[in-house]
């Protein structure tokens, strides 16, 4: 019994460390609230756990997703939640930074804003490759969706960014 | 330029701190303990029925009962530090588990009480109850003969009326059941029996007897159809004849050994 205990926990530990973050970052990319999607993360976690769920770091990535999002769901019909990431937007150094610290913040406006204006699933998508640097297959695989799938949402939101960043700069 | 912009949150805490601050704790319970709760639903009946069982003996666990023997004085210490000395044949009970909630003992016979200040601290007798903050002082009860002393301090006493004394002020339950005042010149003489000094003033003889046999654990045969009334004294150092003399001498009586025992007849 002990030991099958051990050996539970360390399974659990495993989807934990490579789930977490990401499980996270997900919530906050459909809530844009890092407390939220951090206590949603944890109680989904804890559920997990506490239900002795047998989740496979392979092949149940996309239950994990699953409940994620709905958890949120359910967090965000009782809670309004202005979505806002303008405070989480870095923008990498490179040779053409802005002069202006000014500058450098209304380009973070500008580009949540472009955030918002994309449909939930072509933002989360986005995000997922932007940020977390994911193959177009695993973000399918995630989210239960096809490869096509993804690349159109991509292509809208390239689109987007590409012709309301553009304006805006120029 | 788009390129470069990334959405990194500001989280408050990393998971590494969320795993040891929450995961560690409930990762570290073992399941068997889940397992136990299917079994406790199970048998909660039984659980339950067990459980009412014990709370209810509880009390009788922090019951304590202290009893002093014939001959025998006993001095006992109470969860609060109050002392309380019992004469021979007493008998004292109280609950420890509810004494910081209300202080209080049950007694029959007699103790000479030396209460910590504090709350309110009730002696409960059949003849009547004694309530006090925090003094010293004597309660006599036995069969229907009720008496309290008031050492230092302030006492109610409580029976069918009720009477408050102060320093060197005492109460005797009369034949009628009513409490009434006494006071006398020396009241330590009433609390003398602590030091094995027994004092006498106008006492009907044979309740002078029955203390000298709750005093040495003896059996005295003595015709009671008198009314003699006793004033003195005697102390435990004498020896049981010598007690007996000093006491019967005045009333022109004899001891007489009969067995374990004594007999007192007329000369």
């Amino acid at each position: 019994m002990l030991k099958a205990g051990k050996l539970r926990k360390e399974e659990f530990k495993k989807l934990f460390d490579t789930y977490f973050d990401a499980i996270r970052r997900y919530l906050y990319y459909r809530c844009s609230d890092s407390e939220l999607a951090s206590d949603v993360a944890q109680d989904l976690f804890t559920r997990i756990w506490e239900k002795s769920m047998q989740i496979d770091p392979v092949k149940d990535k996309a239950l994990l997703y699953k409940m994620a999002s709905d958890m949120i769901v359910s967090k965000l019909r009782r809670k309004k939640v202005e979505l806002n990431y303008s405070g989480s937007i870095i923008i990498e150094e490179s040779g053409n930074t802005p002069e202006t610290n000014v500058e450098y913040e209304q380009l973070k406006i500008q580009y949540s804003e472009v955030l918002l204006k994309m449909p939930e699933k072509v933002r989360t998508t986005f995000l997922m490759s932007r940020g977390e640097e994911l193959k177009y297959a695993e973000i399918a695989e995630r989210l239960n969706v096809s490869v096509k799938a993804i690349e159109k949402r991509m292509n809208l939101a390239l689109t987007l960014l590409r012709r309301d960043l553009r304006r805006e700069t120029e | 330029m788009n390129d470069k912009m990334k959405i990194e949150p500001k989280w408050k805490r990393s998971s590494e701190e969320i795993w040891r601050d929450h995961f560690e704790e409930i990762t570290s319970v073992d399941k068997v303990s889940r397992l136990d709760f299917a079994l406790i639903k199970k048998y909660a009946f039984y659980y339950a029925a067990a459980a009412i069982v014990v709370i209810a003996l509880l009390p009788l666990l922090f019951s304590k009962n202290v009893v002093s023997l014939r001959g025998e004085h006993i001095s006992c210490t109470l969860p609060d530090g109050s002392v309380v000395n019992l004469n021979a044949e007493t008998e004292l009970t109280y609950n420890s588990l509810i004494w910081f909630i209300s202080r209080g003992v049950k007694m029959n016979g007699e103790a000479y009480f030396e209460v910590e200040k504090g709350a309110k601290f009730t002696v409960r007798t059949k003849n009547g109850d004694v309530r006090v903050l925090g003094t010293k002082f004597n309660v006599f009860s036995r069969g229907d003969e009720f008496a309290v002393t008031c050492i230092t301090g302030r006492v109610e006493v409580k029976s069918e009326n009720k009477v408050i004394i102060e320093k060197n002020e005492g109460v005797r339950m009369a034949n009628n059941g009513e409490l009434k005042l006494i006071s006398e010149p020396d009241m330590g003489n009433t609390i003398s029996w602590k030091d094995d000094v027994f004092y006498f003033t106008s006492v009907p003889l044979n309740k002078v007897i029955e203390e000298v046999m709750r005093q040495y654990d003896v059996d005295i045969e003595y015709a009671e159809n008198n009314n003699y009334i006793y004033t003195g004294n005697f102390s435990k150092e004498s020896t049981i004849e010598e007690v007996l003399e000093i006491v019967s001498l005045p009333f022109g009586l004899r001891t007489e050994k009969r067995g374990n025992g004594y007999k007192l007849v007329s000369q």
